[in-house]
Formats: C-alpha cells, structure tokens, sequence
C-alpha cells in the first residue's frame, strides 16, 4: 500500500514539474516575444526608441558620407597618369558634345513645321519647342540645319524667324537627339504644342522617329567678351 | 522512500523544459499577461508541493488540484481583472509572490536544519 502510494506521489511530482518545465519555457519565449514587439510598447518607451534610433541612424549616414569621401580620395590616388588623361579626354569629348563644339549623331526625332503662309509660326512657338525637347532630355538639337547651342536665340525677321541673327524660313526642320519615345510624346502630348500649332490655318506638323540623325557643330565660335573665367 | 522522491521534481522539469524547448509553439502577445501569471502560481503551487514533501505533510492529490486549478484561477482572475478594468493581475502577483518566498523561505530552513 505505501508502495503504491510512494509511486502514485512519484508520478504526480514528476508530471506536474513537467508541466512546470513547460509552461516556463512557454513563457520565457512568449516574454522574449513580447519584449520585442513594437505594439506592447507604451509611448515613452517608443519615443526613446525612436530617438535612440534617429540618433543611431544619423551617426551611419554621416559616416556613409565619410567613407564615400576617402573612398573617392583612394580611386583618385590610384589612377594612374594615363587612366587620368584618358578621363580628362571624355570628359572633354562629352563637353564638346553638348556645348556643340562638334557634330553628333544617334537617335532622336525629326519634326517638320510647314507653315504655307510663312507667318503663322513665330520665335515663340520655335523656343517653346526648343524648350519641350530640352525638358524630354534632348541631347543636341538643329534647326534648318543650325545647332541649337547655348547662346543661340530667336527673334522676329522681316520675313520668318531670325536664329541668332540669322535668317530662316519655313519648312522649319528640326532635328533632337534623345529618347526618341520621350521625345516624341514630349511633341505629340494631347492639347500639346504640336496640336496647338498643327490647328493653325496653313500649318502642318510631322514628328518622326529615327535610330540615326545628325546634328551638326556650332558654326560660329562664341565670343566671350564679358565672360571670363574664374580661376580656383 | 522520500529521498528518492526529490528526484523525481528535477526530472520533471527538465522533461518539461525538454519538451517546450521541442515544441515551437508561440502564445500570442495577447495572452502573454494571463500565461504569466498562470506561471507564477504554478510555480508557487510546485514550491509549496516540495514544502509539504519535506515537511512530510504532503498529499499528492491536493497537490495535483492546487496545481491545476491555481494555474487556472489565476489566468481567469487576470482575465476577470482586465474585463472589469481593475487590475487583479496585481493582485494576483503580489499574492503567489509572497507565497513563494515564504515556501522558499520554508524550504531553505528544513534544508540548513
């Protein structure tokens, strides 16, 4: 009978420690859990995480800074004289691309204004679409044949428009390179300049896409009278 | 006969904690308060068994039943507290923690004793 008793006791101590173990660790993991949830957090616990975090977040970003620096300070150290001459010259090829210094060529679209009135298209309406096809990113653009460089204006002529003093006159073709699809829906956007200029008595307005044009070079080298540079 | 018997509480939990650690089973964070305070009366419940086991007094089927049901009441009464807006749970807390250190403070005497 004690037997029995002292087995019955083993059991119930040995299955009710059992359960103990369990719910314990039950209970560590659940706590552990709970710690790291954001909700159960009240709101000065979570404004000192933020700010902690803010703070934490600050110190990296300026150290991103910091080693992005020293970064570019070691690749200019390891450049060698010929990898820092062969930069200068694309650097100076890209310049001269885009100040016009040279012709270029590649993709882009051409735009053909007929104006059969020859008035009805004037220096506005032709530095607006100077000016769309600079917004749609165009790369280099030519009028009648004359590059659009940075200096290059247009005013009212006896009879047409007048590029930079010089006269032109209707067809106007224009030619920018770019995306030719940005390009393109920059031009032909609804209620947009092509559409305003195309309801025009005697005006038609064609854009095409094209994978080569040409743009010619600047055939005046500007004078820098007033402009001098500024040395470092 | 009663020597033997204080291996079997080790054994117990260390089934236990073997078994939890197995089973990836996560309380949600809703019911986090109640299993916290169900845990501490068990855990008062389980000290006051070694307790009555070294005061030779114990009766394995109170013990089993104040186990149980301690366990229980006391997540209900965090449950009720927290549905009557009052805090019980600390009610609760206070009662099992004063418990357990006596039940400790009992066990460490016949221990040195």
């Amino acid at each position: 009978m004690a037997a029995l008793r002292s087995t019955r006791i083993g059991w119930g101590l040995f299955l009710t420690f059992a359960v103990l173990g369990f719910l314990l660790v039950l209970q560590f993991r659940t706590h552990q859990q709970v710690e790291a949830d954001l909700a159960s957090m009240s709101v000065d616990e979570l404004s000192v995480l933020v700010a902690t975090l803010s703070r934490e977040s600050e110190r990296l970003q300026a150290e991103v800074v910091d080693l992005r620096l020293e970064l570019i300070g070691s690749q200019y150290a390891r450049k060698t004289d010929a990898e820092m001459v062969d930069e200068r010259r694309r650097s100076r090829d890209e310049l001269e691309l885009v100040t016009g210094a040279i012709s270029a060529v590649g993709p882009g679209v051409r735009m053909v204004l007929t104006d059969t009135r020859g008035s009805l298209v004037g220096p506005y309406d032709m530095c607006e679409i100077i000016n769309e096809l600079r917004v749609a990113a165009a790369r280099a653009i030519a009028v009648n044949g004359h590059r659009v460089d940075f200096n290059t204006g247009f005013s009212e002529g006896a009879a047409g428009i007048l590029m930079s003093g010089r006269h032109i006159s209707p067809p106007y073709d224009i030619v920018a390179l770019g995306n030719p699809a940005e390009l393109h829906s920059a031009l032909l956007m609804p209620g947009g300049l092509a559409a305003r200029l195309g309801s025009l008595p005697g005006v038609h307005v064609e854009v095409h896409r094209q994978e080569q044009l040409h743009v010619p070079s600047v055939d005046r080298t500007p004078l820098f009278q007033y402009a001098t540079r500024v040395e470092d | 006969m009663v020597k033997r018997l204080y291996y079997l509480p080790i054994l117990g939990l260390t089934l236990g904690v073997g078994i939890g650690l197995l089973i990836r089973y996560d309380v949600p964070p809703t019911y986090a308060r109640y299993l916290s305070v169900a845990v501490l009366a068990a855990l008062d419940s389980a000290l006051g068994g070694v307790r009555a086991l070294m005061e030779r007094t114990f009766n394995d089927r109170l013990f089993i039943s104040g186990f149980v049901t301690n366990t229980i009441l006391a997540a209900l009464i965090t449950f009720l507290g927290d549905r009557l807006g009052v805090n019980l749970y600390l009610a609760a807390v206070v009662a099992f923690g004063v418990r357990l250190f006596q039940n400790l403070a009992v066990i460490r005497r016949l221990i040195v004793k």
